[in-house]
């Protein structure tokens, strides 16, 4: 018992001798990282906010098939901002539990993670279906060919959504794999050790 | 996060205690200097947001190995495409030296300290609590596991370490 204690002791002693720390600089970087958190929520909260009150807006212009398009988009970007918030949650909270009730809850919530990246996943290819169902009238060629403002309308919704939609999809399968992936990594953290 | 001029006051002083310890537990973690600099910021940023939290039923020092290893475990979770620890390097030694004649404990500090990180994160964890101090029973409180077991990862954790260090086993 005192040689394991020795050895520990001589290991301890050794461990502890570091260099200096600056802390000043330490304290300005946390402080200047907890802002830059707070302004990108804050944007992405602002970002959401105006993309629903263009989707009621639309709903109360409109009537029919695109007002049911408007009330689905706007499911749609509840739900994905729903994902966006989960995956930054746990960079919001500290945990000062233990470490086996962080992983264990770390596990849970990339399971949650794929549900969730799943939902939006299909929701967006289900919501890309609907838009083009319901535009089905609009993208006939003799309609916008004869139209340049429905012309030039369909030609920026196709170069903003388009990139948008390859992002999300792109976004949602990286995230089921790396979450499939922690999953893995997090078990085998979790095993016991006798 | 810190609500007032007061609370400021009292996580720059923790900070300032408690950033070796810090500096130290960010090493286990990651041998890439740059990397480990931006691991340390985040566990003074972690520390910042879970200071409130403290209620003074455990040590503060305990509190703070624990907010820093759950950092650290995320990371690791984080750098899953990285390799957990690599070989003992011989050549390496961090750009930071002490005079010369500070020099041979500096590189043995360096080995340990590249040893432990080498170690499981099971492992490694336990060793550094160890090494920083804490008892079985503070380390079983951190980790979350039975005081058994604390027992078992560092007596699995010493040979490892001998043998990675060159001492007899």
């Amino acid at each position: 018992m005192s040689e394991q204690g020795n050895d520990w002791s001589k290991w301890g002693e050794l461990w502890r001798e570091q260099p200096e720390v600056d802390v000043a600089r330490l304290q300005r970087i946390a402080s200047r990282k907890l802002w830059r958190m707070r302004i990108l929520v804050a944007l992405e909260i602002v970002g959401s906010i105006g993309a629903c009150v263009q989707c009621v807006r639309l709903a109360t212009l409109t009537s029919g098939r695109w007002q049911l398009w408007s009330i689905a988009t706007l499911a749609f970007v509840l739900a994905l901002q729903w994902l966006y918030l989960h995956v930054r949650r746990g960079t919001w909270r500290a945990s000062s539990g233990d470490v086996q009730s962080l992983l264990r809850l770390t596990l849970q919530r990339a399971a949650a993670g794929i549900r969730l990246a799943n939902i939006n996943l299909w929701g967006t290819l289900a919501w890309v279906a609907l838009s083009v169902l319901v535009g089905l009238p609009e993208l006939e060629p003799a309609r916008w060919q004869a139209d340049p403002k429905l012309k030039s309308l369909l030609a920026l919704q196709l170069v903003i959504n388009g990139p948008l939609i390859v992002a999300v999809i792109a976004f949602c399968i990286w995230y089921i794999r790396r979450q499939r992936a922690r999953i893995t990594r997090i078990k085998d953290l979790l095993e016991p050790d006798v | 996060m810190m609500r007032g001029d007061g609370q400021h006051g009292d996580f720059n002083d923790v900070l300032r205690e408690h950033a070796g310890l810090l500096s130290r537990i960010a090493a286990s973690y990651e041998a890439d200097l740059a990397l480990r600099d931006d691991l340390l910021q985040d566990m003074a940023l972690a520390l910042w947001r879970a200071l409130p939290g403290w209620r003074g039923d455990a040590p503060l020092r305990a509190f703070v190995a624990r907010v820093a290893h759950n950092r650290g475990a995320t990371h690791v979770l984080g750098q899953m495409r990285r390799p957990m620890g690599s070989a003992l390097n011989d050549d390496w030694v961090e750009p930071r030296h002490g005079p010369e004649g500070h020099a041979e404990l500096e590189e043995r500090r360096m080995r340990l300290q590249d040893a432990v990180r080498c170690l499981p994160l099971s492992l490694r964890q336990a060793v550094t609590l160890a090494l920083e101090g804490f008892s079985h029973a503070e380390i079983a409180d951190a980790l979350g596991i039975t005081a058994n077991s604390v027992g078992v990862r560092l007596n699995r954790a010493k040979s490892a370490l001998k043998t990675a260090l060159g001492e007899q086993a």
